[in-house]
């Protein structure tokens, strides 16, 4: 069925399918490259918004002095959002109630991470690579200066738990098995993005591997912010809290003043 | 209907938001206070942080005492004088409250501050409105009238100095309790999203001798000024007002307090009183309960912007 018009995604696709035309035709490249790019590059976040999703796509390319193997290549996306500061507390009990103690400070805590990849992760790479490059919200806030055979580090349990938290909260996320190659070179995932992310840039990483080596990688920039009412509304909280206040107080005392006339009596 | 919150930064479901408004507004139209204290841990247990709970709220607090302040000022039961030397001293406890909040945030021990406040001031007013209500419940059964106001008889408070006359109170007293009483309120009330007017009320009550009829009033006046103060403070201070959330909670809590309203006209005033006084020893009970009892997940995690 013929569309009455071209959707943008579609002329971004041809472009790009375009594009890699011309470097394959080119054979410039030494070895294989991926060439991705995003379905939508920002989200905006109106009052409707309940979460969305983003279609990451691609492909692998190959110059002729490629020399086909039998092991598969994989693939693994990485959406990272800024860097935060993370704090897990642990409440013990003290005179009989159950008090915040001791706590952690984790400084290089991503506030969003969502990865999606063609196999399990330990098929892919070994966990020393994968620590290194923090592939896997298992290899999220660790020490700078991360040793593997760390195991103090690796099971640190403030670090487990501050995992955990961010894993129910759907902010972490582990996808193994959702990247699927449509061909031998083509690739698609879809990564949902939860409601309550925070609004701001997020790097959109593309990994390629082969037989536990990184081939290549690439990277795009997903923005998500919001738009409209809500947008003004942050903006002024934010950057005028005293005028914001003022102007909350006026609207209660308006909506306070109103109420009474409305149902008033007689 | 889900509607995205720009300040909590989540989606809500309207209806659940109107009806938690609806049902705090339906108990504060019976008992004739704000229900600060029933709402705030309503959206607290809903998801909503706690700070941005306790912020908006203040703003719905405000509506909320708007309407019954306008109310009791035309029929002429409302004490200004009271009122104002009760919220000027309220404003500087809502000052320091909106700074301890802040240090307590930041310490990491705000919820458990808010949950301590909420065991100690809820029971022990809770305790107070039940023992009282019972007393005057059984003293009407055998026929003895009372009266709350005694002309004469006097209690410790009378004996202090810079006495100021109430005229619409009727009563002459040192300006030192009114001024303790509405700075603490400002403090609690600040700190804890509440108006306090569970708090104000026995307060003025026992304490300085106010007519009951003059009390609401005035006390809906004081939790008026503080709340509007706070709700700008914490605009100021903590980016944390939700004004989306807020005007929600005032158009369920508005349509609530009308039926309640209707409600408590038929009971009697004891019988408020006690049936008060066991809802806010249940919601004291129930945070009591959440301390003692062992957490489910010992670790809680929270998030501050990269530094």
């Amino acid at each position: 069925m013929p569309f009455p018009y071209v959707p943008s995604w579609l002329l971004r696709r041809l472009s790009l399918a375009l594009l890699l035309l011309v470097g394959l035709l080119s054979g410039m490249a030494h070895s294989e490259k991926i060439v991705a790019d995003i379905s939508e590059g920002i989200i905006k976040i109106s009052s409707n918004y309940t979460g969305s999703e983003i279609v990451v796509f691609g492909m692998i390319q190959r110059d002729k002095a490629t020399i086909s193997r039998s092991e598969p290549y994989d693939v693994v996306i990485i959406v990272r959002g800024k860097k935060q500061t993370l704090i897990t507390r642990r409440k013990d009990r003290t005179f009989g109630i159950w008090i915040n103690k001791e706590r952690q400070v984790f400084r290089d805590a991503p506030n969003f991470y969502a990865l999606s990849s063609s196999r399990a992760l330990i098929n892919i790479a070994h966990p020393a690579l994968l620590a290194k490059m923090q592939i896997g919200t298992e290899n999220l806030l660790l020490p700078v200066s991360f040793d593997p055979q760390d195991r103090f580090a690796t099971y640190d349990p403030f670090r487990r738990a501050a995992l955990r938290r961010m894993r129910e909260k759907g902010l972490y996320r582990d996808e193994p098995n959702t990247v699927t190659f449509l061909n031998e070179s083509l690739f698609r995932s879809t990564i949902s993005i939860p409601a309550d992310v925070e609004v701001g840039a997020y790097d959109v990483t593309i990994h390629l591997f082969r037989d536990g080596t990184l081939l290549h990688s690439a990277s795009r920039t997903l923005k998500v912010a919001k738009t409209g009412f809500e947008q003004h509304a942050f903006a002024l909280a934010r950057d005028y809290g005293f005028f914001y206040g003022l102007a909350c107080v006026m609207i209660a005392l308006f909506t306070g003043w109103l109420t009474g006339v409305v149902f008033r009596k007689n | 209907m889900e509607l995205y919150l720009p300040i909590a930064e989540m989606p809500v479901n309207i209806f659940v938001i109107l009806g938690m408004g609806g049902t705090v507004g339906f108990l504060s139209g019976i008992f004739g206070i704000g229900g600060g204290f029933l709402l705030t841990p309503l959206l607290i247990f809903y998801g909503i942080s706690p700070a941005v709970a306790v912020a908006s709220v203040t703003a719905q607090i405000t509506a909320s005492s708007t309407t019954g302040a306008l109310a009791y000022l035309r029929s002429g039961n409302l004490d200004l004088k009271l009122g104002t030397v009760l919220f000027s001293a309220g404003i500087a406890g809502s000052v320091l409250g909106v700074q301890a909040f802040a240090i307590l945030r930041s310490l990491g021990q705000l919820d458990l501050i808010i949950s301590i406040s909420y065991v100690t001031f809820l029971g022990a007013v809770g305790t107070l409105m039940v023992m009282e209500s019972v007393r005057a419940i059984v003293k009407a059964r055998k026929g003895i009238s009372i009266s709350m106001r005694k002309p004469g008889q006097h209690n410790w408070i009378h004996g202090l100095p810079f006495k100021m006359r109430f005229k619409k109170s009727k009563i002459y007293v040192s300006v030192l309790p009114v001024v303790a009483i509405g700075g603490s309120i400002g403090f609690l009330g600040t700190v804890l999203g509440i108006g306090g007017g569970f708090m104000l009320v026995p307060a003025l009550i026992y304490l300085l001798r106010v007519p009951t009829a003059v009390v609401i009033g005035t006390s809906l006046y004081q939790i008026l000024v503080t709340m509007a103060v706070a709700t700008t403070l914490h605009a100021a201070t903590n980016q944390t007002v939700d004004i989306v959330l807020a005007l929600i909670l005032m158009i369920g809590g508005t349509i609530g307090a009308q039926f309640g309203a209707q409600i408590g006209q038929k009971l009697k005033a004891e019988q408020l009183r006690a049936l008060l006084g066991i809802l806010v020893l249940m919601v004291g009970l129930r945070f009591a309960v959440d301390l003692v009892l062992e957490p489910t997940d010992h670790y809680s995690i929270e998030v501050r912007g990269s530094d």
